[in-house]
Parts: structure tokens; sequence; C-alpha cells
């Protein structure tokens, strides 16, 4: 607590110094209080500078979530309320799924510095090192069981947006949930749900983000398949400010997709990137290649085979054929 | 077509010495015997399940498992554990893990039987009851039809 209020200080007073004394007055501890909290953030991997009679300034700051600094400004109604930050986990997906079946709120947020068995579908790996990011958040949608994968679409579309809000980088759908740029992955999304026959119980959607982390770490393989925002901007991108638009934009979306799913639908067309190319789609023991014509009222993929029978797809992995597209 | 005109055609049929009307009407088939029997099917594309396993070989010292046969007639406590929702369905969490279920196994209420995808929505589906694994209706990695019977179990108390 003091230390938020000491960090909130410093960050405040920008490159002038603040005063061993000061700090302890405006935050009601001793000096020696101070000094410890000071060396606490050090730890964190804050860069600070003491200078005898001055006081201390901060000239580095880390790469590092923050809970309050992810609460600062936040405002959401329902996505977040509950927010569990972790160093590290083996995935958010499976924290969140235990902690949905012992009750955790809707809402709940779980955040994860790096994952070390991070998932995609099929057993499928995510890999997952520093300087992304990982969340899932718990849901509890009231709503018919058939309408319940839209809620991977809404959950591209909200990650989509908050890129576009933050990013100066051309980021869209690949149906149902990829976000790419250009054929290249930045974000993924896995959503688990757990259900009676006819009601869910909960479900969890898993989002990965690749923000900052180095091409490098990166299994050579993947390197041609895989972008981050980093490098597609040219710059570091702020992962808290992004983190804080996703659970803003996933909270305005969920509350859409409450109410009509519909909505939720026409904004992933305009997102998306699948529609009106040529694209193969395997699954289901086949593979399919055609024009991606549309999504239908389920969210499923409506695909034209070349004999004009229409196929409606509910999984598999799409490849969208470059230099085909129609008009 | 509503039960009522249903029940006018049979009333219609009694006086008749037709024995047998089949009559289709927007993708709904009714067939007519008189007698007493009376089916209802829809004529909707149906799921072609594909054919039983081929017998293990000898050599081979379990039996081949039993995915992928039509569901057989469910004696009355049998439970038919259903799709929820239209998808892909797959007998383990990834192709390299163990089935989460076997015909024979014992389940308890609530475990896991299979997943079924959709959209990336990966939906645990649970057993209603506890009870044994009498039958693995589909091969996994197949689509499957919302309603369309996945296992059968015999409930045990």
């Amino acid at each position: 607590m003091y230390k938020e209020k000491i960090l909130n200080l410093l960050r405040s007073s920008h490159t002038a110094f603040l005063s061993g004394e000061e700090l302890a007055r405006k935050t009601g501890v001793s000096r020696t209080m101070v000094w410890k909290h000071i060396k606490s953030l050090e730890r964190d991997g804050f860069g600070i500078e003491a200078m005898p009679s001055q006081g201390y300034r901060i000239t580095f700051e880390p790469d590092v979530l923050r809970q309050n600094d992810i609460k600062q400004g936040l405002k959401t109604k329902v996505v977040g309320k509950e927010i569990h930050l972790f160093p590290e986990a083996a995935s958010t997906n499976t924290l969140a799924m235990e902690m949905a079946t012992q009750g955790a709120a809707e809402g709940t947020v779980v955040i994860a510095e790096l994952q070390t068995s991070g998932r995609g579908r099929l057993g499928r790996k995510w890999i997952s090192p520093k300087g992304n990011l990982y969340l899932s958040v718990i849901l509890r949608p009231d709503i018919p069981m058939h309408k319940a994968p839209i809620i991977t679409l809404m959950g591209a579309v909200a990650v989509t947006s908050a890129i576009r809000d933050l990013c100066n980088v051309p980021v869209a759908i690949k149906w149902p949930n990829d976000v790419l740029v250009a054929s290249r992955k930045v974000s993924g999304l896995l959503t688990e749900m757990s259900a009676e026959q006819d009601r869910i119980r909960h479900l969890v959607l898993g989002i990965g983000v690749n923000v900052n982390m180095e091409q490098n770490s990166l299994p050579p393989d993947l390197r041609p398949l895989v972008t981050t925002l980093a490098a597609e901007a040219g710059t570091k991108i702020n992962r808290t400010e992004l983190l804080r638009q996703i659970l803003r934009q996933l909270d305005c979306w969920y509350k859409t997709f409450l109410n009509n799913t519909a909505d939720v639908l026409r904004e992933w067309e305009k997102l998306n990137m699948t529609i009106g190319n040529r694209i193969t789609v395997s699954g289901a023991g086949e593979t399919l290649e055609g024009l991606a014509q549309a999504i239908d009222e389920e969210g499923r993929l409506v695909i034209m085979r070349d004999d004009g029978a229409t196929r409606h797809v509910a999984a598999g992995d799409v490849t969208i054929l470059k230099g085909a597209r129609v008009m | 077509m509503n039960l009522k005109e249903l029940k006018e055609l049979i009333e219609m049929l009694k006086d008749t010495d037709v024995s047998e009307l089949e009559i289709e009407r927007s993708g709904v088939k009714v067939r007519i015997r008189k007698g007493g029997d009376v089916s209802f099917h829809t004529a909707m594309p149906r799921m072609e399940y594909p054919p039983a396993a081929i017998v293990a070989p000898a050599v081979a010292e379990a039996p081949a498992p039993q995915a992928g046969k039509p569901v057989e007639p469910a004696k009355t406590n049998q439970i038919k554990v259903t799709a929820p929702i239209v998808g892909t369905f797959y007998r383990s969490s990834s192709p390299d893990k163990p089935a989460y279920v076997e015909v024979g196994d014992v389940v308890k209420k609530g475990q896991v039987l299979c997943i079924i995808e959709a959209m990336k929505l990966m939906n645990e589906i649970e057993s209603e009851a506890a009870g044994k694994i009498v039958q693995v209706a589909v091969e996994s990695g197949s689509p499957v039809e919302y309603g369309q019977p996945l296992f059968v179990i015999e409930p045990m108390s």
C-alpha cells in the first residue's frame, strides 16, 4: 500500500527529485520505511536514483504488470472486478477453470507474466515467454447453449478493437478468432467451457497476445507465422495500457453479446480478413476448399465450394489462399 | 405439421381402405400404418455413422474400441449422452493423450467424458450420472450434430 503510494509520488514528480523527508510526510511512514520501500521497488526492477541531500527519482520503469497500475482508471462493470496476477503460471486457463469450479465470481481475471505450459486447442502449445500478455477471464453467461461459441468471436472483436485503439498496427481477425497482422498471428484465444446438458456452468476465455517478446524466444519454424505488436509497430508497447484496454473492450462487448449476439457478429464482420477469400478449412477428418462466403447467425463459417454447394463449418483450421481474393 | 393435423389424418384414414400413408411436408416425413404403428422422423440429411471398427486380429490382446457403431436401442435404464452443441467431437484433450473414457470404464457423476469443439470453444461434456460406459457412439475427430448420441451409460448407484 505505502509502496504503491511512494511509487505514485515518484512517478508524478517525473525527473525531479523527491526527498525522503517529503515522501515520509506525504505517505505518513517513517524515513526508514520509505528507504525500505525504495529498496523493494528496486527489487521489482525499477531504476531509482538516490542523491544525497536531494532525494529519489525514477530513472527506469520495468516492463512489469502491477495490480494497482492495471486497476488505475479501469472502470469496468464485470470484467476485471477481481484480478489475480501471477509472476508465473502453468496455464492461466487451467488456473481460471479451477477457480471457476470453486465458485470464483463472473469477471474474475487471471493474469500471468509467463506460462510454463501455455495451451492452444487440442493440446497444442502456446509459447509463453515474458514480455507478452496471458490472461483468462471467467464468465457465467445465462444464455442458450448454442449461442456459447459466439463468445469466442466476441473475444476476438474485443482484442482486435483494443489493439486498434492503442497500436498503429493493421490487425484483423481470421475465423474464428485468431488476430493477425498480414498473415502472422499476434493473438490467439482458447475458450473452455464447463456445462451440463443444457446449462452453462462457467466458461473461461483465454487470451494470449504477442506484445514485446523477442522474436528469438520462438522456435525457428514458428517465426514466419508469428509476430509481435512491438515488431509491427516498430516500438515497445505499454503492456499495462494494452491489458487495461482489452479488459475494457471485453467488458463492453460482453454486455453487447448478452443483449444481442447479432451486434457481435456484425462487428466481427467489420474486423475480419477471412470473408471474401479463397480458403481451406481442415478439421473433423477432412479438408474443404472454397470461398469463405459469410458467417451464419451462430458464427459458423459458410464456405462455398466450386460446385456451388455451401457448408457451415463449426470447427477447423483456416488457411487463406494467397492471391485469390474475390472482389 | 402439428399434432392436430396428425390427429385429423389418423381420423381420416380410419374410415378408408388405405392401410399405410406417407407424406412429407416442410422437412418432416410422417408415415401412418394401420394397426397402431406410427413412425415419425425428420427428412433432414442424417449423419452417416462410420461403419463399426474392423474386428481386431487374433494377436491383439484387447478388443477394438467400440467407437463409431450406430447407437443400439438403449435398455430402459440406460442413459444416452447427447451432443449439446454442433461441433467436432474429441475423446481426449489432445491427440497424444489417452481417451477420457473407454467402454467398460466406470465413471462418476460430473466426470469429463469428451470434448466438443465449436469455434475454438472447447466444451467439456460431463457425465450426468455415475455408471458404466456401455458404448462410445462417435469416432474421435468426427463432426457431431445437435442431439446426436455420443455415449451410452449404464447407471450404477
